[in-house]
């Protein structure tokens, strides 16, 4: 009885702490989530979606989303480019990290003009992009002219699917890297400078207090950025669909584009739900991976 | 009491509907200003496509406040929706149970809608009243779900300077095009005879009307794609013939309308297939084109015939509405030609009613003219089948054309390919 | 010139990163001061021969781009702040309770992001019509949360990890509560990624757009980028009226940078972790 009671009320606060947050997840996202799953097994389109009546097909929508080649190219292309987009978007998100933790003359201004992309919505810095990327008229072409390489006069960046993910990649890192900066930013301002300052006295060089002072101590919210970073990366929208549009027989398309496509287009409901699924599980995969690799340095014990 | 008005207007409205016939705008007056203005009450929300700039927002939502003016108690809230999301926000509208009374619709969604019975049928269209292949648009077995409210089809626009260098005169043929287009490319130093691009199905499907061919055929409520045929390939083989002989931009595999437009506005390009829109946005941008600038009937293929896409929007009413008596009132108001001008003028498509053509001048306007002449004379729609709107939503065109651009395909093979994915949307 | 080896090739890189950041900015700043007909030039103009300031006016105005704003302003911020609110005790609960069931709940959060927005916007669509929230400034806020609070769980647990747990002990000996403890020693050091979550919280108010487009249908509740999509016509885009408002769009969360860069991007808390 006693110890109930002392359970009861060491629980209190953590459940009182947790419950908002966990009430609002839970009650916008957890309906539409289950729909989702639900609708993937059956042969939804618009007139069961308002009039309901659809039928249980079971793992048809699955095998379709392998079977079609479209499809299945949109979950590599979601696969490969989103990590493409990931580790670039971490390699640049660093760099400003420790640049702006310099402390150099003009910081202030370099901080400001590296937070500014972070402002502009995906749809437009989509369309700005595509603009200094036009063939004709673009900045780009007449940039790369003007420096020598004649080969990119009126070039078609997004007439082919490697050139247009060039285009598409710079769009994503230029939008994603500032807060990955910030976040790194913040956490290396957090490391005691004492702690660096001790492993400096011990003769450790500056490579050598990043690697082993500064890196562990990072950890977590580098492992949080890479585990957001991929989710977003992975389920990329408005940059595909705004940029991809043009690119030959839609093959740059990625799994949301295509569910997208499947679904509201198409009115192909089920389909659409299934390819979201799909890129669920991938996304799980990854997750758990990092997760497991984050837990095994203790993190998570 | 409300039970009893509802049912007298739906008699009223039926009576006026029988009598409209030739005298529809005497009558659409009559019903709103005299017979009406008792009974009409309430409020109705209006979803209307954003027209792109402000100022021809402004022009609709006058319609609101006139409209409220003539019928006191009455409140028309006007809504604007994106175009380039405003079908998935329909979607989403239909399927999420919340609805607006009256909207605009796209005319190659209004059959997609209706099949799912959410658009209320509208009763008294009398073909010759309206811009007739708008009212096929709006067609699902035999009853009419949309008010034609304005139209367009794209002719020949084309720079005069250019092709009078190139010695050339506005082709009236394919043959003239092809041949204009090859000496343009000799004569004009850095333009680009043609803009045809890859990702504007409204510039190359029609290419198969003219041809002789057809795009689909109906078999009672079936659909079947009619693409693979001689007439289809050698339409989509004249189309991409340009893009592969260098006479388009190579960057244009990827370009939608606009683009190609753009680069008209730029001097790049010196024959472009566009909409009175486009003649309208071109002038805005650079006036001192206007005199540069020529226009004339799309060039007739093979079969002898110019056909061009008809596009616009319907005015729609939707079944879950609560309020159809004002709505239709509302649609009918919109519909008056001096109202309707107001709008169309600024947009630069033509009004979607016989009477508001004849009063929009166009067809004294010789450089207008031949939008007005495409429209009325040398249009068709595409099959309105309630699948269309996914098959045009989903692009599934743009992807063969682009690949028979790039030469991985042959025209025949494309058009095969396409006639297979149109058969397994009309059949699922 | 040990100088020049040893810095100068992080001013360059400063310069390089900085100019890779602002260029389109610049861009659009540019091209709203363009007339109509200069808009597209085959050789880029880096600066308008003759600058046009009407357009600022005119989306002012006939745009309503000000009421957006502060349509926007208020979808942010509310975001933002019970964003704050909501995850902080969260956060810290996942972060120092280290049971199973905390690990359980952090991947369960972090399922709920895995899907994309496009296969969600009907259901949501539903329960917001059901909840009777559809066109008001709430179902924004409540919607954005759901999006925003699970990240800002996992940043901030991330910030609270990296807090060294006996800087609490020591307090709680000295006779704090444990809220007491987390609102005096775990907040001030966790500020930066206080401020981090704070601006990505408010970033995701004020720059989402389907589903504002989805539920707001009113033109006196438009946020920004709706009325952005709005000069995005059938035939015809007014690029004068898009760049000007973007301008608008970004100056006040510039303005924001300027004014949170000390929380941002100052240490002050290093040194404090030993008091």
């Amino acid at each position: 009885m006693v110890i109930a009671r002392r359970l009861v009320s060491r629980l209190t606060l953590p459940v009182l702490l947790l419950l908002p947050a966990l009430v609002i997840i839970a009650g916008l996202v957890g309906y539409p989530l289950v729909r989702t799953v639900y609708l993937s097994f059956t042969d939804t389109g618009l007139g069961e979606l308002i009039y309901g009546g659809s039928t249980w097909v079971g793992l048809e929508n699955f095998k379709e989303v392998f079977a079609d080649e479209h499809l299945r190219t949109s979950l590599i292309n979601t696969v490969v480019f989103g990590t493409a987009c990931v580790v670039g978007t971490m390699v640049l998100g660093f760099c400003v990290a420790l640049l702006l933790n310099q402390r150099l003359r003009g910081n202030l201004f370099f901080g400001i003009a590296v937070l500014l992309p972070w402002a502009v919505p995906a749809l437009a810095a989509s369309a700005i992009w595509k603009w200094l990327f036009d063939a004709r008229y673009g900045f780009v072409n007449w940039a790369l002219v003007n420096v020598g390489f004649d080969g990119f006069q009126d070039y078609a960046w997004f007439a082919d699917r490697e050139s247009a993910y060039v285009a598409i990649f710079v769009t994503v890192v230029w939008q994603s890297f500032p807060f990955v900066a910030l976040s790194l930013l913040a956490g290396l301002q957090t490391i005691p400078k004492e702690t660096l300052q001790a492993a400096a006295v011990d003769g450790a060089n500056a490579f050598q207090r990043f690697r082993l002072v500064t890196l562990p101590l990072l950890r977590p919210i580098v492992a949080v950025l890479v585990i957001f970073s991929t989710i977003w990366d992975f389920k990329i929208f408005d940059q595909v669909y705004v940029m991809a549009a043009g690119v030959p027989d839609r093959s740059a398309d990625t799994a949301a584009v295509a569910a997208y496509r499947e679904g509201f287009a198409l009115s192909h409901y089920g389909l659409g739900s299934a390819v979201a699924v799909v890129l669920f599980l991938i996304l799980l995969a990854f997750a758990l991976i990092y997760v497991r690799l984050v837990g095994r340095e203790g993190e998570f014990s | 009491m409300r039970k009893f008005s509802v049912a007298l207007a739906t008699v009223l409205a039926g009576v006026v509907a029988a009598c409209g016939g030739g005298d529809d705008n005497g009558t659409a007056q009559n019903a709103s200003s005299d017979g009406g203005k008792a009974k009409l009450e309430g409020s109705i929300s209006v979803w209307i496509m954003d027209p792109g700039s402000p100022k021809i927002q402004d022009v609709v939502n006058q319609y609101g406040t006139d409209f409220e003016a003539a019928h006191p108690g009455t409140k028309v809230d006007i809504q604007f929706v994106p175009w380039a999301q405003a079908h998935d926000k329909f979607v989403t509208a239909i399927a999420g149970g919340k609805v607006p009374d009256v909207a605009e619709m796209g005319t190659t969604w209004t059959p997609e809608f209706a099949d799912q019975g959410a658009l209320l049928e509208q009763p008294g269209i009398t073909k010759g009243d309206y811009v007739s292949s708008l009212v096929d648009a709006a067609t699902l077995n035999e009853k009419v779900y949309g008010k034609p409210w304005y139209a367009g089809a794209r002719s020949l626009i084309y720079r005069k300077d250019y092709l009078e260098k190139a010695g050339v005169e506005p082709p009236k043929t394919w043959e003239e095009m092809s041949a204009a287009a090859k000496a343009i490319n000799g004569t004009v130093k850095g333009v680009f005879p043609v803009g045809f691009t890859g990702l504007s199905e409204h510039m190359y499907l029609p290419t198969i009307w003219q041809a002789g061919g057809e795009i689909a055929t109906q078999d009672g409520d079936t659909w079947k794609s009619a693409l693979n045929s001689p007439e289809a390939a050698k339409a989509i083989d004249w189309y991409t013939s340009f893009y592969k002989a260098g006479l388009a931009p190579k960057a244009s595999i990827g370009w939608e309308e606009p683009d190609a437009q753009t680069a008209f506005i730029n001097g790049d390009v010196a024959m472009l297939i566009a909409g009175g829109w486009g003649y309208n946005s071109i002038i805005a941008t650079k006036p001192e084109l206007e005199e540069k600038i020529g226009t004339a009937l799309t060039p007739t293929g093979p079969s002898g015939k110019g056909t061009a896409f008809a596009g616009g929007s319907h005015l729609v009413q939707f079944t879950e509405s609560g309020n159809h008596d004002l709505g239709a009132a509302f649609v009918d108001f919109m519909l008056e030609a001096d109202q309707l001008n107001k709008f169309t003028s600024e947009i630069g498509f033509l009004p979607g009613t016989t009477a508001g053509i004849e009063a929009s001048g166009y067809l004294e306007d010789p450089q207008r003219k031949p939008f007005a002449e495409q429209l009325l004379n040398a249009s068709a729609v595409y099959p309105p089948s309630p699948k269309w709107g996914g098959l045009e939503g989903a692009n599934i065109f743009d992807g063969q054309i682009q690949k028979v651009m790039k030469n991985d395909i042959s025209p025949q093979d494309a058009v095969a390919e396409l006639a297979q994915k149109m058969d397994e949307e009309f059949a699922g | 010139m040990r100088w020049l080896l040893k810095r100068g090739w992080m001013y360059a890189a400063m310069v390089a990163v900085s100019a890779f950041a602002l260029f389109p900015v610049y861009w659009v700043v540019i091209t709203s001061l363009k007339p109509r007909s200069e808009i597209y030039t085959r050789t880029p103009d880096l600066w308008p021969s003759d600058p046009q300031w009407d357009q600022y006016p005119r989306v002012l105005g006939e745009g309503h781009v000000g009421r957006a704003l502060l349509n926007s302003l208020i979808v942010a911020s509310g975001t933002m702040v019970i964003c704050l609110l909501v995850s902080a005790g969260a956060a810290y609960v996942l972060a120092r309770y280290r049971v199973r069931i905390t690990r359980i709940l952090l991947i369960l959060v972090l399922m709920t992001q895995m899907f994309p927005l496009v296969v969600l916007v009907i259901p949501l669509f539903v329960t917001m019509r059901k909840a009777g929230l559809l066109g008001t400034y709430w179902s924004l806020i409540i919607t954005y949360l759901a999006f925003s609070v699970p990240l800002a769980i996992w940043v901030m647990r991330g910030f609270v990890l990296s807090i060294p747990e006996e800087l609490e002990h020591a307090a709680r000996i000295d006779g704090a509560t444990r809220i007491g403890a987390m609102w005096r020693v775990v907040l001030p050091l966790a500020a930066p990624g206080l401020a981090v979550t704070a601006v990505l919280s408010f970033l995701e108010g004020w720059k989402e757009f389907l589903l504002a487009l989805t539920f707001i249908n009113d033109e006196d509740r438009k946020t920004v980028p709706l009325v952005l999509q709005s000069f995005v016509g059938r035939g015809d885009t007014d690029w004068g009226a898009v760049m000007a408002t973007s301008v608008l769009y970004t100056l006040p969360v510039a303005i924001v940078f300027v004014l949170a860069r000390k929380h941002l991007m100052t240490a002050r808390t290093a040194g404090a972790v030993k008091g």
